[in-house]
Order: structure tokens, then sequence, then C-alpha cells
């Protein structure tokens, strides 16, 4: 292999780098169904690269079904895979298909110019999709698991014996980020490599499988969605739509990367209603409310008067009929609509009705921190 | 030392800390974005006591960093993890997001 370290790119290099980061963002988002005999053959030829059998092969519809398999057979002391759920193979597999060959690439190019590729290409497919998802996969795993005689407890030490399951789950949509750094190597670079039989099956097993979970002598491949949405900044959304599909019906909905329950993604923004900012908990879906339905809507529908501005904040009340006291009288609703410094985005957080001031609100919100006592705030 | 807020998490310095250490670096997570307030540099450690997170900052700085947020060299020493709070009829509720 070449001594020189690659410095820096030429221009024509770097108007590359979009295009393997569209080329690997589409295999990324690529739909189901998957084609399972090349699925099968791929995982075989991973098993042999790190001096494995060829496992067992159990194809299904989407990553709920095969964590219910595993819980099925971690409660059975007899059972086949249950011997083999300490026997994860995540990490051998990342190793043997993904990191040595990245080491060996990288080795060739210059410490700036890998923290440039790595930010560029690796960085930025890895960084917003997949994440949200998962951890809602992970809540409906959790969610949905039968409660037996001991109660919450055994559902909550099942959940938790899932999620070590899921800490063994490859994600072949997140190795994209990987791949579109070891293609801008291989293809543009003309970096040299010794793993050209590895590289091969890296590839397909990115086109070719859904997520993995790879134990000893068995393997759960998963089909990959049939409906996966995005907006340009690569987040989960859809309007009106699922932004997440499987074959068999399960829906996710999203709105520019926030995970919304389905009552709301269903409907279109502009059919999204005011009030029910003033009953929803979850913050960031309240962000998202407020982001679809428009803050000058939301004020006029639910006829909010602005009672004070402080810097980025603005206290507004709210007359709302519905929330009563304990003496059942109607309570206003006080709010308090922040500009978020870092993004832009407009919060709104209920405060208790005595508040006179902007700055007294955010200071209550802040546990009696007063907004100048921080020495950063972000 | 002040302070410090990034997004719904407040760091307040405490003299000491107890509890339960984490295997994690984790302050605070997304449900429904999967965000995380984390360390990604320096040398910290997190403690849990009654519910509450402790970190403990070793190294002279360490770097706070979220999806959304610009991130921050936390200094060293130790701190309180709070999450800001809303209001409900009933009293109070941490933000959640």
């Amino acid at each position: 292999m070449s001594q020189t370290k690659v410095k820096k790119l030429t221009p024509a290099q770097e108007a590359q780098i979009p295009v393997y980061q569209e080329k690997w963002r589409a295999i990324s988002l690529s739909t189901g169904p998957i084609a399972r005999s090349q699925a099968a053959e791929t995982i075989k030829a991973g098993y042999c690269a790190i001096g494995k059998k060829a496992p067992e092969i159990i194809f299904v519809d989407r990553p709920y079904e095969a964590a219910n398999i595993i819980a099925s057979h971690a409660d059975k002391p007899r059972s086949h895979l249950r011997s083999q759920l300490e026997s994860k193979l995540r990490s051998e597999l990342e190793k043997q298909l993904l990191s040595c060959l990245r080491g060996q690439l990288e080795s060739q190019l210059k410490r700036q110019l890998q923290n440039q590729l790595e930010n560029e290409l690796y960085t930025e497919l890895q960084s917003q999709l997949w994440s949200p998802l998962r951890e809602h996969l992970a809540m409906e795993i959790g969610s949905k698991l039968p409660i037996d005689a001991i109660g919450q407890r055994a559902r909550y030490l099942q959940y938790a014996n899932l999620n070590k399951q899921l800490d063994n789950c490859i994600q072949p949509e997140l190795w994209a980020g990987g791949g579109s750094l070891l293609d801008f190597c291989i293809s543009v670079l003309n970096c040299a490599h010794s793993y050209g039989k590895i590289w091969t099956i890296f590839q397909s097993l990115v086109n070719s499988c859904g997520w993995i979970f790879p134990y000893d002598k068995v393997c759960l491949v998963c089909e990959k969605p049939i409906v996966l949405s995005a907006d340009s900044n690569r987040r989960l959304h859809a309007e009106a739509a699922p932004a997440v599909q499987f074959a068999d019906g399960f829906s996710i909905y999203a709105y520019h990367g926030v995970i919304l329950p389905e009552w709301y993604g269903r409907l279109h923004p502009h059919e999204w209603q005011s009030k029910w900012l003033l009953k929803e908990h979850n913050a960031e879906v309240r962000r998202a409310l407020i982001q679809g339905i428009g803050y000058d809507r939301i004020c006029q529908e639910l006829e909010a008067t602005e009672l004070d501005t402080w810097r980025e904040y603005t206290l507004l009340k709210i007359d709302f009929e519905d929330d009563l006291d304990a003496w059942e009288r109607p309570v206003p609703v006080f709010l308090l609509k922040m500009t978020c410094p870092s993004t832009g985005h407009i919060h709104a957080l209920r405060v208790p009705p005595n508040m006179t001031s902007a700055r007294e609100a955010i200071r209550w919100v802040n546990w009696d921190i007063d907004s100048e006592e921080f020495s950063v705030q972000t | 030392m002040q302070p410090i807020r990034q997004g719904d998490v407040i760091l307040t310095p405490v003299p000491q800390i107890e509890g339960e250490k984490k295997s994690h670096l984790t302050l605070a997570e997304g449900e429904v974005t999967g965000h995380s307030h984390q360390i990604i540099e320096g040398q910290a450690e997190l403690y849990e006591k009654d519910g509450t997170l402790y970190l403990r900052v070793l190294s002279p700085t360490a770097l706070l960093s979220h999806e959304e947020h610009r991130a921050i060299a936390i200094p060293e020493g130790n701190w309180m993890v709070r999450i800001q709070r809303e209001y409900e009829p009933q009293g109070w509720r941490y933000v959640a997001d």
C-alpha cells in the first residue's frame, strides 16, 4: 500500500462529496421488501468473515416482532434461542465488516482530512434519522409486553432485558454513514486496502437487510419499512401520513424529527387545533404543534393576551374554560413563550397563574434561578 | 461557580456528591426526538441519589453536547442536574420532551 498520505482534496474530489452523501443517503432511506435470498447469503458471508458457522436465519416483518420472539424465548429455560441470548455478535461483526477496513483506509489520510470527511460523510448521515425511531420502537416494545402475575416489576425487568438485546442490534441504515466514507476513500481517493471481500459483504448487508439481531447460531433479520419519509434535513417527517410504515401496517408519525402520537400525525398541520397545546404534556410535541400551527394562529384562536415581554420570553394569558380548580372554577392558563437561542424554535411552558412578568415566570421555570445568574445558556 | 443551562437541563454547583455511580454520561434524553444532553469530551462521572442526577467533572472542563443546542464546556467541580419545571393545576411537573 502507498505510504504517502492524502493531505488535501482536489476541487474535483471535493465536488464528489455530495454525490457520495446522496448515494448513501438513498441507500439508508431505501424501503422494503428486502430480497430475502440475498440477505441470507450476506448474513452467512458475514458470519463466515468472523469465523462462525452459518446461523439459522429467521426473517420477521419488523423489529417489534423480533423483540417479541426474543422475549418469548428469554422466559423458556429449555429454549434453543434463550441459550443464545448472551452470544451477542454485533461488536464482532462491526469490527470485522466496518472498523478494520475503515482503520486501514483512514490511515492513508492526514488527520485533518480524516476529520473533514468524517464530519461531512459519516456524522452527517449518522445523526438525525434513526435514533428517534429506535427510541420509539424500544418504547413500543416496552409498552406492549404482557403484564404477568407479578405485574409491573416483571414487565420492567423484561423490558430492561430486551433493551440489552437491542444493544446487540445492527442497524444497517446507520452503517450507511460509514459506507459513504469508505466508498469515497476507495472510489474517489483510490486508497488501497486488503479487504475486497469484506467491502462486498458490507455493501450487500447495508443494501439488503433491515435490522439484524445476530446470535451465535440464530440470526433474526427484519424487513425494511415500506414507507420511510424524511425532510430536507434528514429528520423523520411526513404530513397527514406515516413517516415510517412496516408491511404489517405498523406506523410511526413524525414532524421534523419529533415522533408524534397518531392522533396528531394522521392530520395535516393546518387541521391541528390550538387548544391541543394546553393539554399536551410533552414539551417537544408541543413545540412541534406550535411550529405546525404557527404562533399567530395560536394567539388568535386561543385569544391569548400578551402580558409582558422580557428578552426572548413573553408571558401569555389564555382564558381556557376546560381547566378547573379544586372548587370547579375555570382557571386561566398562563403560558411562557420562549424562543430558543440555539434553534430559533418557539417553545411554550405553562407557569403559575400568579406570575406577573416574563422574567418572574422564567425564573420560576428555572427553579428560582434568575436568568442573570447563569454563566452560560444555550 | 455560577449555574449553567442547556435547553431544559440546568446545572447548579454543589459542594459534594453522594449516590450511586451510573455507567453512562447522559444527563437527559428526549423521548420523542432521541436527542440527548451528554458529556462527550473530558473526564466526568454521573451519580444518582433519590432520583436526582449529579455530575462530577474531573478534567479542567467537560463538554456537554446536544443535537440542537450549542455545546458547553462545564468547569471542573460538582454539579446537580435539574430539569426545568412547568406548572399544572395540581402543582408542578418536570418538563418532559
